[in-house]
């Protein structure tokens, strides 16, 4: 009965898998130096990538046949083939703090935020150079392109409470932030900006292109922004106890089914992770699932069948079956190395 | 300051010794709701029975309000720059900002742009009376 399962089990992933292609997890350190690998087949993990200090933002084409990685304290870009797991080159020409990246489906332009000269530099990988600065308030942090490539959804931090002199003795942009900055792809120009009230966290665009999902400061849940209004058309709350609502906690990773029937989305103090039917307006909350540890970014595979959650505090992945929404496997990433951002990648084979 | 919603009462023959976190809560009431402040209140100075060497620290980090831990052995922490103290610190587990609570719990190390929040308290017959916290800490629910 057992190999009968596997057997089907397997027959479903040659299926789901482009042909041949292996799935891979890429799991960032963010208090180390390297990148874990883990083997989506198995959740094991089958190796270690060193990029640079601090791997920070994780992004890859459309073709998963190359892997870019930032490093914030060095201020890098490392190129990996994640066909032999191997770095091929690595760009040290990049600003103060790179942090979360985003590329074009082609993989021609890198989005980096840099956090610490308050702009989002924009990497030509052909021409192996930086062919435009950003200018935003706050301090860069997240970046989201559209499917289509149209459009990059600049999401800044806000001051983080502090105040202006604090964040000018240690050479950080002052200006607040409450905002998602629109980019014409093709110009590089600010086109539009999209209120959020208080300073945007992660982002998530629907596959289908339409809205984008927004953590932000103060809410423990998320926004709905309409794209092609560029407006914010709901502010959904979590479903929260009162013992809940008492404990200082702030929601951090979101992400959308490849369906675009779902929403998943963190409370990270209360290790919490909140499923939303997005087919609905507003959104209306159908799960939640406690992760035990706390939550701090999530990734889905792309045949939409596995969402990965990284526990930064406990050092583990937690593998989902979303079907089932219960969890499967537990990746130890290593005492100390602070997993937060994931990518799932169909690697070609050949 | 900003008065708490509750006084918290800690007997003060607990905190003879150097280094010895108690925990407890604070309840604050903000704009949107009741709120519970996780506090640790430990001595950091003269052995001599007074309130001058205690020090009462809210233990949320300032940077994204993780819960900070005490770290006893310091040697191996990630500093900016510089050796670390060799008396035990406040670390954040999530971005790794560090607070000295010989400093008054400053930030020495780590993203956290600003120092623990502290509370306030007095010594009564015996007694730790916390009734009051910064005000910035409502910064954390806003």
């Amino acid at each position: 009965m057992k190999s009968t399962l596997h057997i089907a089990l397997l027959v479903i992933a040659a299926t789901t898998l482009p042909a041949g292609a292996v799935q891979k997890l890429y799991v960032l350190s963010s208090a180390g130096n390297d990148v874990t690998v883990v083997d989506v087949a198995t959740n094991k993990i089958l190796g270690t990538i060193e990029v640079g200090d601090r791997p920070h933002g994780i992004a890859a084409p459309r073709s998963h046949d190359v892997l870019y990685v930032a490093t914030e304290f060095d201020n890098g870009l490392t190129v990996i083939d994640p066909v032999r797991d191997v770095v091929v080159k690595k760009y040290s020409i990049f600003g103060s703090r790179p942090n979360e990246i985003d590329v074009t489906s082609d993989g021609r332009l890198v989005y980096l935020p840099i956090l610490g000269h308050g702009v989002y530099e924009v990497f030509d990988t052909q021409k192996e150079q930086i062919v435009a600065r950003i200018a935003t308030n706050g301090m860069p942090h997240n970046v989201a392109i559209s499917p289509d490539d149209r459009f990059a959804y600049l999401a800044p931090l806000g001051s983080q409470g502090a105040a202006p002199e604090a964040l000018s003795e240690r050479g950080l942009p002052t200006t607040p932030n409450d905002k998602i900055y629109v980019v014409d792809v093709r110009t590089h120009t600010t086109v539009a900006t999209i209120s959020t009230g208080d300073a945007p966290r992660p982002i998530a665009i629907r596959p289908d292109g339409g809205y984008l999902y927004a953590n932000v400061d103060g809410l423990q849940g998320f926004l709905v922004l309409d794209l092609k209004k560029r407006k914010q058309v709901a502010r959904v709350a979590y479903e929260l106890t009162a013992e809940e609502k008492a404990t200082p906690s702030r929601s951090h990773g979101i992400i959308a089914t490849p369906d675009s029937k779902e929403v998943w989305t963190s409370d990270v103090n209360l290790g919490l992770v909140f499923v939303f039917d997005v087919t609905v307006h507003p959104p209306k909350q159908v799960a939640r699932i406690d992760n035990e540890a706390s939550v701090y970014w999530m990734t889905i595979t792309p045949d939409g069948k596995t969402l990965y959650i990284a526990s930064a505090t406990k050092d583990v992945v937690n593998a989902y079956d979303i079907a089932s929404r219960t969890k499967t496997h537990s990746i130890e990433i290593g005492k100390g190395k602070s997993p937060k951002r994931i990518l799932v990648l169909d690697v070609p084979t050949t | 300051m900003r008065v708490l919603r509750n006084t918290v009462h800690l007997p003060a023959d607990r905190f003879t010794e150097l280094w010895q976190p108690a925990s407890f809560e604070a309840w604050l009431e903000t704009a949107s709701a009741l709120k519970r402040l996780q506090g640790v209140l430990m001595r950091v100075g003269p052995q001599d029975g007074t309130a001058d060497g205690l020090r009462a620290f809210c233990a949320i980090c300032p940077h994204e309000i993780c819960h900070v831990e005490v770290a006893r052995e310091t040697s191996d922490l990630p500093m900016d720059t510089g050796p670390p103290p060799a008396h035990p610190v406040f670390v954040c587990p999530c971005h790794f900002s560090i607070f000295d609570p010989l400093e008054d719990g400053r930030a020495i190390s780590g993203p956290a742009l600003r120092g623990l929040y502290r509370f306030e308290f007095q010594l009564v017959d015996g007694t730790v009376e916390i009734d009051r916290v910064e005000a910035d800490v409502e910064a954390i629910f806003s």
